[in-house]
């Protein structure tokens, strides 16, 4: 196998070249620290890299192997973190200029899991600052610069993990942790073409991650292939007394476990084409023919909610709130988007009654959407309406349209339901489109074993950028 | 035709209703937000970081509404973290 057929091979494939000896760990940290090195610092993916961590860790992996013990699938793997996870001997910078020399001593429940599981720790990834959660309105809101997309560099990856979304785009990783609040990791999925798993709330600890909003945060997996996913969600998954919503329950996803390949009961989100770009519509509805071929199809509607204002007024009472300090010091002037300074302090004066109110109306729709979506084994919709925006256009341009009409995409954010996004095509400009598989809580094999069986029947995950550099 | 009367011994709760905000109101109760966020925070804000902070505002108003619309029972609870807390682990 070339070097970059292994920078774009998913991790099973990873895993027999190891296995087989055609190449090492150290092998593997080495092309992916390069082409870090190259592709990655000119995407504006990376904010750190940890060549000393990566070839560490790379070389007990290949020591561990040739003494006979494997950790699993992820044993000898690079990945990349999000750099608003604590990993222990590199900053975590949330993206932000005020923190970018921020270390801490304890590294994240998910870093740790990862190293315990064999993976390889290359890089710290872009993110937009504080994730996001101080507002702004266009790509250029983080201290590393706007993140650009391996499919054409003058649009952006989406956010607010874009560096993971660039980075697996690219083959800079094999796979990346990223993390979603209202969006984070779907939208970078969507718009790099790549596969994003936000799993049931509580699923993956959130302890070392920056906290952006207690009630909505989860960490989770990019990578190449929904099956990579799984792979990763297994070993980042499980209960942590450091973070008191993480679940009790245990996951498996390829242990013990055989995979569904058909009689799979889908429902489209009615009218969630409506006001989509021409190319989104088509390849979805090409999405939807072949799904016809492993399982039932019907249309639903979703639960009648106002989903933007119940997202809007949760997050800014929660964002404002878990930067207090920061935020009542004058922090957010620091900051790289002008719109923070100002914008964000309208949480200031947000009634406690009102936020409340959304949390109320929250646990309805939770009782309604969970109805619906346990009837199905995924709910559908097109991740995004839009293709990849401008690398310096202004959000108003693309975001209304982008969001939707019928936002699938939020009903399992405010619901903690599990929701995954995978290419299915190209649009206009040769930029990629998704589509997102939601399910009902704990239903994540459910969505996994669907999106992996489109997978299956296209070969879209395959392609490659065109405009990155051989080798 | 004659019909039983109703039964005395039950008290319906009458139907309350969030009242909604006309546009006059809703341009003062703006007004009056934006003025006491700027109490705090004012002195450091230029005026492009005001008007952002007026234009948030102005959103935030319109989202509350939308939210008052959603009729709730007294017993419906909010949707936080759902773990229990102080359970020993």
């Amino acid at each position: 196998m070339i070097a970059a057929d292994l920078a774009f091979a998913t991790i099973p494939e990873l895993g027999a070249a190891l296995r087989s000896n055609t190449v090492s760990s150290v092998e593997l940290a080495r092309l992916f620290l390069e082409r870090l090195e190259r592709d990655g610092r000119r995407l504006n993916a990376v904010v750190t890299l940890t060549p000393e961590i990566a070839l560490r860790e790379a070389a007990l992996a290949d020591a561990e192997r040739q003494g006979g013990l494997d950790r699993g699938p992820l044993h000898g793997i690079p990945y990349g973190m999000k750099d608003i996870v604590a990993a222990a001997g590199a900053p975590t910078t949330w993206g932000a200029a005020p923190f970018r020399d921020q270390v801490f001593a304890q590294e994240a429940t998910a870093t740790r899991k990862l190293r315990d599981a064999g993976a390889v720790l290359v890089a710290k990834l872009a993110t937009v600052e504080i994730a996001g959660g101080m507002a702004y309105k266009n790509p250029n809101a983080a201290f590393t610069g706007p993140t650009a997309n391996p499919w054409d560099e003058g649009r952006w990856t989406s956010g607010s993990s874009s560096g993971p979304g660039a980075a697996v785009a690219a083959g800079a990783v094999p796979f990346a942790i990223g993390s979603d609040t209202s969006g984070s990791i779907l939208y970078p999925a969507a718009f790099t073409g790549i596969s994003g798993l936000r799993a049931t709330y509580g699923r993956v600890s959130r302890a070392g991650a920056m906290t952006l909003c207690w009630t909505l945060d989860r960490l989770g997996p990019m990578a190449r292939t929904a099956e990579d996913c799984g792979l990763v969600l297994e070993a980042i998954a499980g209960p942590d007394p450091a973070d008191h919503a993480s679940l009790r329950e245990p996951y498996r996803y390829a242990v013990g476990r055989t995979r569904r390949e058909g009689g799979f009961r889908f429902a489209v989100i009615d009218g969630c084409c409506e006001g989509v770009e021409p190319e989104v519509q088509r390849n979805f509805e090409a999405s939807l023919a072949l799904l016809e071929q492993i399982g039932t199809l019907d249309t639903v509607e979703l639960p009648d909610f106002p989903y933007g204002a119940l997202i809007s007024t949760i997050v800014a009472a929660e964002a404002y709130a878990a930067h207090d300090e920061f935020i009542a010091a004058g922090g957010l002037a620091s900051l790289t988007s002008p719109l923070s300074a100002g914008a964000r302090l309208a949480a200031s004066v947000l009634p406690a009654h009102d936020y409340i109110r959304a949390q109320r109306i929250r646990h309805r729709l939770a009782q309604a959407f969970t109805s619906l979506a346990g009837g199905y084994d995924a709910l559908l919709a097109p991740s995004l309406g839009v293709v990849a925006t401008g690398l310096h256009d202004d959000f108003e341009l693309g975001l209304p349209r982008a969001m939707g009409r019928r936002p699938l995409n939020l009903a399992g954010v405010l619901t903690g339901s599990p929701t995954i996004s995978i290419i299915n095509g190209f649009g206009e400009g040769g930029l990629p489109t998704g589509i997102q598989f939601a399910g009902a809580p704990f239903a994540e094999n459910a969505i996994l074993d669907a999106a992996t069986a489109l997978q299956g029947m296209t070969d879209w995950h395959r392609r490659r950028p065109a405009g990155l550099v051989p080798g | 035709m004659t019909t039983e009367p109703a039964d005395k011994s039950v008290s319906l709760p009458p139907e309350w209703v969030y009242p909604p905000l006309d546009a006059a109101q809703i341009a003062t109760t703006n007004a009056q937000l934006v003025a006491v966020a700027a109490l705090r925070h004012g002195d450091r804000l230029t005026p492009s970081q005001r008007a952002d902070l007026t234009a948030a505002i102005e959103t935030q108003t319109r989202h509350a509404e939308a939210l008052h619309r959603v009729p709730l029972r007294n017993s419906d609870e909010p949707a936080f973290i759902r773990a229990t807390l102080g359970d020993g682990r």
